[in-house]
């Protein structure tokens, strides 16, 4: 069956371009409710600009994905064909697979994205919390089965909305799809290739721009002799395209995403959700301990997404959220008064340590904003070198750049106090560091 | 509100702990072997490290641990040096502020049952290794050398066995693999008494034709082809 295609203006990559089946799912209510989800939280407090959804975010991540998948299987398709036993009907079928996986991936984002996740429930007291994935995976099976499964389009294909919330989830009931699972869940994937450069452009800084083209077209696919299972690759070629795409995400973490008023406001909006989530005058169903439901059943999963910005500034506005929501409201947020360096010495943890104990009771809370900006071993993104020789081989990035290597975690801890209580704070913390370089 | 930083002192001074004690035995001591011990200390001797592990293509492993021993490194509790001479891995060794380190997390480094299960984890795995690896002899050419290659099976086994029980709950003794893995390039265990030694499995002759060749004992692997390495998908963020 023919389709037609809809194109939507993009400010990054240009036209997303959309099939029948695709724009069905986008008008989809789930999908819709990503308009109501900015993707970096209160971040327009310190940068106006931030005002961007997950509703363009998931678009921007499919057209991404999408070249991908197209760029390694134009250059390798004779490989696929002969060495994997991909047939050009099976690529077909990956590749929606692909554009509707990148697609749906962040359906189950609660409110604001990130700051309210420390809300999710667990299975049991033991277990991991729930993640947004584990949401948007539920989301596809038990609320989008029918616009997936049953349009006209997927006849050829026969594609499951479990098939989709398989490939979200990483299982391995997929089989030799999960190859293309690196598109959206790696080092150099498309959820990443596209929000530091819709992150960067929104805000307005160049922290998070790289070659995205030259990276495009050095992506590969090779034989990882460790697993004997092949493996997306770059060619040796894009080795700086993908140490840029590195870096960007270093400069953006640190310049950005842990920006010290950005977390406050982080902790102000997951204690203003928490206090939503436990009054019944907000939630008729509150659960336990302000979290959450579990994405476990369809009315848990119909619950949760209930939960969007608006609501809870809706809320916020009206006078909810408790002691936080009145922080919100005022923008009286919280003040660092003392910050490690980002990659703390030992001694700058022990004075972190005697700051906290000086401040004592005026402290509102202490947050370590913390990352790897590079996962070594099992993650470390292949480099296909000498390709199309005799001497291919696969080596890892970290192995062959000197500056991926040398990325260093950031660790670095930030003691708050209230508004209120800020000047008298600072002059505590002035005090204990004049006592440490006269004792220096 | 919280008395203390929540600052880690307790792993950090655990992966520094581990360092020192695997000096010198271990040449091998590297980033897969930590995750391996450290899922060991915890699943099978009781040490509460607080980590959570996934299982993942080389068997348990846990993000936060790698990021910590990044940390540990920074401060100068280990070194974490690249193999080299071709080899891909990592070595790690005490760092110049390893005393320093440690001291921070003395409470609960000299409580006697971390000090016991550090012991036990040294001398419990220690296994008699064949000389003919041409990877052990640039690394180790000595028996009775503890290794990354033996640990590996034994915290995989436990950590599916771990899954396959009640979520979350440790393994037990008798949960322990020992028939079933004979034969199959498994490592066997020595008894299933709670006190638990690895050996490898013998080396077997093949005939091919009129040779007769040697069969080396082969590290178990998870079934990895056409398997992603991240069945569970890593607390990375994603913005």
């Amino acid at each position: 069956m023919s389709s037609k295609t809809y194109e939507i203006r993009d400010p990054i990559h240009g036209f997303v371009v959309l099939s029948d089946w695709e724009r069905d799912i986008v008008n989809h209510p789930v999908f819709q409710r990503l308009r109501r989800i900015r993707q970096l939280g209160w971040t327009d407090m310190v940068y106006p600009g931030a005002m961007h959804t997950r509703f363009e975010h998931s678009l921007g991540v499919m057209h991404v994905a999408t070249r991908m998948f197209d760029e390694i299987v134009t250059r390798r398709h004779d490989f696929l064909k002969s060495e994997l036993s991909f047939t050009d009907g099976g690529l077909e079928k990956d590749r929606t697979l692909v554009r509707l996986s990148a697609l749906l991936h962040d359906l189950g984002h609660p409110p604001f994205s990130h700051a309210a996740e420390e809300l999710m429930p667990r299975e049991t007291p033991e277990s991991k919390p729930y993640r947004h994935e584990n949401y948007s995976a539920a989301a596809v099976q038990l609320l989008m089965r029918d616009v997936i499964e049953n349009h006209p389009l997927n006849e050829n294909y026969g594609l499951k909305a479990r098939d989709i919330a398989d490939f979200l989830n990483g299982r391995g009931s997929l089989g030799r799809c999960l190859l293309w699972r690196d598109l959206i869940a790696s080092q150099l994937d498309a959820d990443r290739a596209d929000y530091l450069l819709r992150d960067s452009h929104h805000i307005g800084v160049a922290y998070g721009r790289y070659d995205l083209s030259r990276l495009l077209v050095t992506l590969t696919v090779a034989i990882d002799p460790d697993t004997d299972s092949p493996k997306l690759a770059v060619e040796e070629g894009g080795l700086h395209a993908a140490e840029a795409l590195i870096l960007a995400r270093y400069l953006m973490f640190t310049q950005v995403y842990f920006q010290h008023t950005r977390r406050a406001y982080d902790h102000h909006l997951a204690r203003t959700v928490q206090e939503l989530l436990c009054n019944t005058e907000t939630n008729a169903t509150p659960g336990g301990n302000g979290t959450f439901p579990p994405p476990t059943d369809r009315g848990n999963v119909e619950q949760y997404l209930a939960w969007t910005d608006w609501r809870v500034l809706g809320a916020v506005e009206a006078g909810g959220g408790g002691e936080h929501g009145g922080i919100l409201r005022a923008r009286t947020h919280h003040r660092r008064v003392y910050e490690t360096r980002e990659i703390p010495h030992e001694e700058d943890l022990t004075f972190a340590e005697r700051v906290r104990q000086a401040l004592a009771e005026e402290v509102a809370f202490v947050d370590t904003a913390k990352d790897s900006f590079y996962k070594f071993d099992g993650a470390d993104i292949p480099i296909l070198r000498h390709p199309d020789t005799a001497t291919e081989r696969l080596e890892s990035l970290s192995r062959l750049s000197a500056v991926v290597k040398g990325l260093r975690p950031v660790s670095q801890t930030r003691i708050y106090v209230p508004y209120g209580r800020r000047e008298e704070a600072r002059r505590i913390v002035e005090d204990l560091e004049r006592e440490r370089e006269a004792l220096e | 509100m919280m008395d203390s930083l929540p600052i880690p002192w307790n792993r950090y001074g655990i992966i520094a702990e581990l360092a020192c004690r695997l000096k010198g035995a271990s040449p091998q001591f590297g980033k897969t072997a930590l995750q391996k011990s450290v899922y060991l200390l915890q699943a099978l001797y009781g040490v509460d490290c607080g980590y959570d592990f996934s299982l993942y293509a080389y068997g348990p492993f846990c993000s936060d641990l790698l990021g910590d021993l990044d940390t540990t490194g920074t401060l100068g509790g280990v070194q974490v040096h690249a193999l080299g001479w071709g080899l891909d891995g990592y070595q790690i060794e005490p760092g110049p502020r390893s005393d320093a380190i440690r001291e921070k997390a003395k409470a609960f480094l000299d409580n006697g049952t971390v000090q016991d299960s550090l012991t036990r984890l040294r001398e419990d795995l220690a296994v008699s290794r064949p000389k003919t690896w041409s990877y052990d002899r640039r690394l180790s050419t000595q028996t009775g050398t503890w290794a990354a290659t033996a640990i590996n099976p034994l915290a995989t086994n436990l950590r599916v066995l771990s899954s396959r029980s009640s979520r979350g709950s440790p393994p037990k003794a008798s949960m322990l693999p020992s028939q079933s893995l004979r034969g199959k390039g498994f490592y066997r265990l020595g008894d299933e008494t709670g006190s638990v030694s690895v050996h490898p499995s013998p080396q077997r002759t093949q005939e091919q034709g009129n040779r007769t060749r040697t069969v080396r004992p082969r590290v178990q692997r998870l079934p990895v082809r056409w398997r992603s390495p991240r069945h569970v998908p890593e607390a990375d963020i994603g913005l």
